[in-house]
């Protein structure tokens, strides 16, 4: 057989060849011991549950000391903290907002809309959309072209509002999701410490942001930083080198549900 | 945690778990001891290289602390790959060192177009082709389509896995053949039996 042999089979055929590969597996390590230690030692420490191995845990660690820095900046009234969650990052800044920039996301300016076929092609990888909210009525993908680090494509859908979806003002628009993928950083998000809130917490073990409150949502749209406000509230999900911003006017058990739904 | 009750010799998951769940360690390890190998090679599937035994060892953790969420009869095995998948996608980035799937040396594989199994042996050239080609899969495609063909999974144990509805299985496995296909037609010779 041949590369051509190969492609022709179908998928049974295929996955027959691959089930009968003797591939070369590494010989998994005696874990048991490890991980029964790991948690004897995780349930006598008084706080903050698992041991943390590695990156993840760091980030987490990191996440829970910022929340609680916040607490003390927001009470303080006058420090600036940064939240970064994959591609997004979140600064916290002191004080009252200055003026937002009027213009909503998605909008005029985002570009032409696409189909789900052009934007998972692009994406390479399915473009995974909460089944509750039906099938999006507009999709759009962005490539930065801005200097920087190489990022890849990133998508937005989006569903008008309907039955259980409420609009999210300032837009004609009832849920709004985006998805970016790699860690180098693409959006950014300024949120004043007075008059709007950020909380970070965890998602099924994954890094999360709840934020409501109107902000400003900076976002590279044809090779230009373009500077948004956003009046709904948002769900930012880190899952591996995923990111995953819903925008809605839904509370947060409703945002998370959603989310979940397809992580 | 109770300490150091003996566990009898291939008790049911569910059984496992229901003492995990009570704070059973001893149960727990089992599981663990029981689908390690399975966990190091999902692993290794999403995040092929160094990451894969802590990945592992954070999951099983990790796993420990999530039983009280655990939907009780549910299966472990898919909920474990879940968590272990997760994990090595967490890690992707920071791994210091990349590796591959491979086959063992002088390994013999099945034929797929012999007319009978007993003859059933695939080309060295052409396995090696098609571990090549799964190597050039994004993470997600080529754990799709290990818990398929490599791991076994039934289709509601994959929906589990995946946490997707069963109908979604479907599709991303038929996508990720897809790509499996293309990554096949793009190869490079002189990427198959590196």
């Amino acid at each position: 057989m041949s590369a051509e042999g190969l492609r022709r089979l179908g998928d049974d055929a295929l996955g027959t060849a691959l089930a009968g590969l003797d591939l070369r597996w590494p010989e998994a390590p005696a874990a048991t011991p490890e991980v029964l230690a790991s948690i004897r030692a995780a349930e006598r420490r008084p706080a903050f549950g698992l041991p943390r191995l590695g990156a993840p845990s760091r980030r987490r660690t990191v996440l829970l000391i910022a929340a609680g820095l916040l607490a003390l900046a927001a009470a303080a009234g006058a420090a600036k903290l940064v939240f970064d969650l994959g591609a997004v990052t979140v600064d916290r800044i002191p004080g009252r907002p200055t003026a937002l920039p009027g213009t909503t996301f998605p909008g005029d300016g985002t570009g032409v809309s696409v189909s789900r076929n052009d934007v998972e092609a692009a994406l390479g990888a399915p473009f995974e959309t909460p089944t509750a909210l039906g099938e999006p009525d507009v999709f759009w993908l962005q490539e930065p072209s801005l200097e920087g680090p190489a990022t890849d494509p990133w998508a937005v859908a989006a569903w008008r509002p309907a039955a259980g979806l409420p609009v999210i003002d300032g837009t004609d628009w009832g849920a709004v999701m985006i998805r970016f993928r790699g860690q180098a950083d693409v959006a950014s998000k300024g949120v004043s410490t007075s008059g709007a809130t950020v909380d970070a917490f965890e998602l099924d073990g994954r890094p999360a942001l709840w934020l409501t409150g109107p902000h400003e949502l900076v976002l590279p749209i044809g090779g230009a930083l373009e500077r948004f406000e956003v009046r709904g509230n948002i769900l930012l999900v880190q899952d591996g080198d995923l990111t995953l911003r819903l925008e809605t006017a839904l509370p947060r058990t409703s945002a998370v549900e959603l989310v979940r739904s397809i992580l | 945690m109770t300490d150091h009750r003996p566990v009898p010799d291939r008790l049911s998951d569910e059984t496992l778990v229901a003492r995990a769940r009570g704070g059973d360690a001893d149960a727990y390890g089992e599981l663990v001891t029981r689908y390690r190998d399975l966990a190091y090679r999902v692993a290794w599937v999403v995040a092929p290289g160094g990451e894969a035994e802590d990945a592992v060892q954070e999951a099983f953790v990790k796993a420990w602390f999530a039983l009280p969420r655990f939907r009780e009869g549910a299966p472990f095995r898919p909920w474990v790959c879940r968590i272990v998948a997760n994990e090595a996608r967490n890690r992707i980035r920071s791994a210091r060192r990349r590796d591959a799937l491979a086959l063992r040396d002088a390994s013999a594989t099945p034929r797929l177009d012999a007319p009978s199994p007993d003859d059933a042996a695939l080309a060295r050239e052409d396995a090696e082709l098609l571990v090549a080609a799964m190597n050039r899969l994004k993470p997600d495609d080529r754990l799709v389509v290990a818990y398929r063909w490599l791991f076994e999974l039934s289709e509601a144990e994959m929906a589990d896995a995946l946490e997707v509805p069963p109908g979604t299985v479907k599709s991303r496995l038929s996508r990720a053949m897809v790509r499996l296909r293309d990554a096949i037609a793009d190869l490079d010779p002189a990427e198959v039996g590196q």
